[in-house]
This record gives structure tokens, C-alpha cells and sequence, in this order.
């Protein structure tokens, strides 16, 4: 079976959505560890489902989330790379990379995309019969860059436009990227297909990032806290007793209440990041 | 993500196919490639059958798929059944394999 990981994030179409409420929510999941980037993400000016601003804003909150994760950031971007890149610009782009998703568009568009380090990938628009710019595209991005993806259930790739696109489907865009990239079927081929591979898995099957493994140990906490309650004595959530310490004890009460940080004043806890 | 997906027949199979006139289908022959692929960009629950879609590309080697949750709309379906879809799978692949 295939390994699979998981990207999530708001998409541009439901920015208008994006509040402090989704964010809390994204975070957990983000915390999961089969989560390997957010995405997608990014701005979409060709439906405007969401108003621009909107988009805007979701995007920039989800790259600075991204980063502060550890994650890479996958990107949706139709109609609005110029906007898109100036905004990744002024954010910085993650140190964990930046995915540009279902590349459709010509050479002069990547161009900068490519030269500030990211990662672009090809589905079923590389195999179009009217897409000469989007192989010229694919055929000068950095080899150790390139992926195939296929965005299924959409973007069926030729010969099967019209019907549901499986993950499978990523074969037939595979198969052209290499007639692209000049390597003819042989060894060839399969050194260029095993390198795609590799760029895929060095990208997204990445181990919890620091910030994910914390996550998650605090998920699970409360989890473990309940269960190894002793018996007899009522059990008090450690967001509880987090809060119960916080809220009369003072600098003393509040490192006798949490266990684990006896005799930590409120600065120590902040400092070790437990706080 | 862009649209509501089609509807057709959901075929339990490894073949692919086209779309001719009057619901027909025609065989499409599948690229034989020398290395296992990834796709990095799929939505596995918005396809008619997730662990089908897993069973092919055991079947076809793609070998990492990577699959994107919205976190407006999709809800938690991909986290809560992720692991079944690939046991469901793993069981399908057998019997596609057997029978292609």
C-alpha cells in the first residue's frame, strides 16, 4: 500500500471562514502526526469565492502558522501569483519549503518561484494537447524540485479527460514529465522517476516536527492524567488546575499545584516553553 | 479544488479507461514505468471510494500519495478513516490483482 501523509489548511475559496475559531481547530490537527504541510493554501482570484482581503489574511495567518510549526506550506495560487509572491515575500518563505501545487502556466510565471527555492509540481494540465508552456515550464525546473501530483478527483490527465481522476492517474502525467524532461523510457527513466520520488518523500514524509511532538504530548497529557487518576481523589484537568493556580496562588501555589514543575517560579515555566 | 466531481460508474478494477459517446468506455493501456510514483496532491475523500483509490495505486506503484484536508469543509473524515481506507485497501488489492 501506498504510504500517505496528510496536508491540511483553509483553502482560498473558504478564507471568508478563516477566524481565531478555525485556527484553534487547524492547530490540533496540524498537531497530528501524519500532517506533513499545510495546505492547501494561497489566493484565488479567478473564482473569488472568498473576498480578496479575506484571501489575503487566511494566507498570511496560515504561512506564519506553517512557520511557526515547522511545516512546509503547499500553495494555491489561479490568477494572483504576482500578489501570492509578494506576500510570501514579505512572510518569508517557510524554511520547511513551499509547494507550489498544480502548476498550469508558463515559464516567465515560475521563473521567480523557482529561484526563490520552491518546490513546483505538475498533474494532469502538463498533459493537455494546449499546454506547450506548461511543459516548456516543467522542463527548466530544477531537477531535485520537481514533483507530480494529480489533484484528483480533479485534473484528469490525456487521454482520460471527462472522467474522475484517481491518484493512480498520476502515471500518465509521470510518463509525459519524463518525455518532457528528455528521458526516454530504460534506465534513464527510472533514475528520473526514482529522483521524483525521493523529492516527494524528502518533502513530505517528514518525522513531527518539534512543534508537533509538543503538541501532541499536551493533547495526550490530559488524556494520560485522566486515566492514571488515583483513586479516590477527584480528578482536576491540568487545564484546570493550570487555571486554579493562575488564578489565586500566586508565584509558590502555582508550582505546587502543576506537578512537575515544583519550585519553578511562573518565569521558569515560560522559559522551558511548558508554560 | 475546484468544483463539484462528476459522477460515473465506480469500476472495481486496475484498468483505465476513457469516456466515449453514449456511456461507453474505452480501455486505456496504463504507462509501464520502471520506479514506483508519488502523487502529491490528491483529495482522498472527495473520491466515490477512498480505499479503491488506495488498492489502485498499490496496484499501479505509486508508492506516496499525499492527501489534502480543508479545514473549513472536509471535517475530520480523513483523520477519523484514514487507517481503514488503507486496511480496506490492502484487502482490495489482493482481489483487483487476482482478477485483472
Amino acid at each position: 500500500m501506498p504510504r500517505i501523509r496528510i496536508a491540511t489548511g483553509c483553502h482560498p475559496h473558504n478564507a471568508k471562514h478563516y477566524d481565531d475559531a478555525l485556527e484553534a481547530a487547524l492547530r490540533e490537527r496540524l498537531a497530528d502526526p501524519r500532517v506533513c504541510a499545510v495546505g492547501e493554501i494561497g489566493l484565488d482570484y479567478h473564482y473569488d469565492f472568498s473576498p480578496r482581503d479575506d484571501q489575503r489574511q487566511a494566507f498570511r495567518r496560515q504561512v506564519r502558522l506553517a512557520k511557526e510549526c515547522g511545516l512546509p506550506v503547499v500553495l494555491h495560487v489561479r490568477e494572483a501569483h504576482d500578489e501570492a509572491f509578494s506576500l510570501m515575500q514579505e512572510e518569508g518563505f517557510p524554511e520547511a519549503g513551499t509547494l507550489l501545487h498544480c502548476f498550469n502556466l508558463d515559464w516567465a510565471t515560475l521563473e521567480p518561484w523557482v529561484e526563490a527555492g520552491c518546490h513546483v509540481a505538475f498533474g494532469g494540465p502538463l498533459t493537455f494537447k494546449k499546454a506547450d508552456e506548461v511543459r516548456e515550464a516543467a522542463s527548466k525546473v530544477p531537477l531535485d524540485r520537481l514533483l507530480t501530483e494529480t489533484d484528483a478527483p480533479y485534473m484528469t490527465p490525456e487521454p482520460m479527460r471527462g472522467m474522475v481522476c484517481g491518484p493512480d492517474h498520476v502515471l500518465f502525467t509521470a510518463e509525459r514529465l519524463a518525455e518532457v524532461r528528455g528521458c526516454a523510457p530504460g534506465p534513464k527513466r527510472a533514475a528520473f522517476l526514482r529522483q521524483l520520488l525521493a523529492n516527494a518523500r524528502e518533502l513530505l514524509d517528514r518525522d513531527p516536527t518539534p512543534w508537533q511532538q509538543e503538541a501532541a504530548r499536551e493533547f495526550y497529557a490530559e488524556a494520560f492524567d485522566e486515566l492514571f487518576a488515583k483513586p479516590g481523589v477527584p480528578y482536576r484537568s491540568r487545564s484546570a488546575r493550570h487555571e486554579e493556580a493562575r488564578a489565586g496562588a500566586g508565584e509558590a501555589g502555582y508550582a505546587r499545584a502543576v506537578p512537575g514543575r515544583e519550585g519553578m517560579s511562573r518565569d521558569d515555566v515560560k522559559e522551558r516553553g511548558q508554560g | 479544488m475546484v468544483g463539484e466531481v462528476r459522477t460515473e460508474p465506480v469500476f472495481h478494477d486496475t484498468l483505465f479507461r476513457q469516456k466515449r459517446k453514449k456511456g461507453e468506455y474505452r480501455m486505456v493501456d496504463a504507462p509501464r514505468l520502471e520506479a514506483p510514483v508519488a502523487d502529491t496532491h490528491a483529495h482522498l475523500q472527495l473520491l466515490p471510494d477512498p480505499a479503491l483509490a488506495l488498492a489502485r495505486c498499490a496496484a499501479h506503484r505509486v508508492s506516496f500519495v499525499c492527501t489534502i484536508v480543508d479545514a473549513f469543509e472536509d471535517g475530520t473524515t480523513t483523520f477519523d478513516d484514514l487507517r481503514s481506507w488503507i486496511f480496506e485497501g490492502a484487502v482490495d488489492v489482493r482481489r483487483l490483482v487476482r482478477t485483472c
